[in-house]
């Protein structure tokens, strides 16, 4: 009798677990009824909940449903590549296209991937380590579960449910310091309506942007190839249903086993530890230092420039698209309600994903 | 040499000496003392974390990162201006 009771798992439960499930509820909660992130967070906290079984063994290597998943799809580097690629179809690069010098603040927005690199080590964290936490402030999920997988594989969990969570809480976080860093006077500057764009600018931006990327950081080829072929496929229009197909199924089955093999690193041992709270502080300094950089760095092209630039498009330079877009849409109506900001904002926001794959290269490169 | 326990020498004004690493049972961090004369280090990392840091490949990482950033941003905004350019001068062709 004994020993059949040893085969259950109740008899294995330990304080840990329940703390897990209880973040497990939490997630599964904040996703249905808060709508934070509910296509990654639901499967997120599913795989929580349930690696955090005893004797179900889902993580056990060689063995477990969860890890096959985890070691094919992550440690195989198939499932980010594959995210990047349903990204690139659904992503419009036409207003950055349309104005180019937007691309210099998804340049600036990557101030605060460094600046929490370096908090990272003065926390104690080894340069790998460091690398992982710091690309959360790219505010990009698949970026960011790639790099720490490579360099940090420990930290996954901890990394990848900062990133998703501050992308989420994206109108929470930015706004503040937006009004903070801007004056009245700058929120209300409009900026002249875009120019069309055409098809065949549309067809040479992704070949361009792969030779010059993966040129200067060939350990983002990966990432940036599969993004910049998504985008072909949606603009060369020719291959309308290979499009529609990396835009929706692909990305809708491959975004299930993401989020469920980032929820199933989350063991109660390795995600209840010190270091974990240190992953979270530096992911939200990452978060504000990459949105004030924007900011500034558009204040201080206003400098130099004959057209103005509105510096809330800055704060979307940190991705996050196109929650962080539509914040800085948000912020400027407050000011002035007919001030239509959200197009010339899509641009440092895509421009902030090829930033941020850029970073994630260097760290790879370097840090790897 | 963090982390090894050695006696401080009677010549340890020209050399640090690690005295060891003192942890607070239950603390979040790990204290760490380098001693040398008339001046006492403390170093605070995170319990479990390596500790041993190279800040030279740290800035190296840091300055060659933020410059690939820039770079490769700045060569595809003069590429999109070029293009631009090229792609309206053969329609006006």
């Amino acid at each position: 009798m004994f020993d059949m009771i040893m085969t259950t798992g109740v008899v294995h439960l330990t304080i840990g677990n329940f703390v897990m499930w209880l973040i497990a509820f939490l997630f599964i909660y904040l996703a249905i009824t808060k709508n934070y992130e509910p296509l990654l967070l639901v499967p997120i906290g599913f795989g929580i909940l349930v690696v955090n079984l005893p004797l179900t063994f889902l993580m056990r290597e060689g063995e477990g449903l969860l890890w096959k998943f985890y070691h094919y799809g992550l440690e195989w580097e198939v499932i980010p590549p594959l995210i990047f690629l349903g990204l690139g179809a659904m992503t419009d690069f036409g207003p950055m296209i349309a104005n180019p010098k937007t691309l210099i603040l998804g340049a600036g927005a990557q101030f605060g991937v460094y600046v929490s690199f370096f908090g990272a080590l003065f926390l104690g964290f080894n340069i790998p380590e460091a690398c992982s936490i710091g690309i959360i402030g790219g505010a990009d999920g698949p970026t960011t579960i790639y790099t720490t997988v490579h360099l940090a594989p420990h930290l996954l969990g901890a990394t990848a449910v900062a990133a998703y969570s501050y992308m989420s809480l994206v109108p929470i976080i930015q706004p503040p310091i937006m009004r903070l860093l801007t004056t009245e006077k700058e929120r209300k500057i409009k900026m002249r309506q875009l120019r069309p764009v055409s098809k065949k600018e549309r067809i040479i931006f992704p070949l361009v942007t792969v030779l010059v990327i993966c040129l200067i950081a060939p350990a983002s080829a990966p990432l940036m190839a599969m993004f910049m072929l998504g985008n072909l496929f949606k603009e060369c229009g020719v291959v309308k249903r290979l499009a529609d197909a990396a835009a929706n199924e692909l990305m809708n089955i491959v975004t299930i086993l993401l989020g469920i093999s980032v929820g199933a690193t989350m063991s109660a041992e390795s995600f209840l530890r010190p270091q974990v709270i240190f992953v979270f502080i530096m992911g939200l300094v990452a978060f504000a230092f990459s949105t004030a950089a924007g900011i500034m760095l558009a204040k201080l092209m206003n400098l130099f420039a004959k057209e103005k630039i509105n510096p809330l498009i800055g704060s979307a330079g940190v991705s996050a698209v196109p929650m962080a877009a539509r914040v800085s849409q948000v912020v400027g109506a407050k000011a002035d309600p007919k001030n239509f900001l959200l197009m010339h904002a899509m641009g440092p926001n895509v421009a902030g994903v090829i930033g941020t794959v850029v970073a994630a290269g260097v760290f790879l490169a370097l840090a790897g | 040499m963090l982390g090894n326990k050695r006696p401080v020498r009677s010549l340890a004004g020209r050399f640090f000496a690690v005295l060891g690493s003192k942890g607070i049972s239950g603390s979040l961090f790990e204290h760490r003392y380098l001693v040398s004369p008339g001046r006492l280090t403390v170093i605070t990392i995170v319990r479990g974390s390596s500790g041993m840091v190279d800040w030279n490949l740290a800035l190296r990482i840091s300055t060659f990162g933020l410059l690939a950033v820039f770079c490769s941003l700045g060569i595809l905004i003069a590429a999109i201006y070029g293009f631009g350019k090229v792609l309206k001068a053969f329609e006006k062709d």
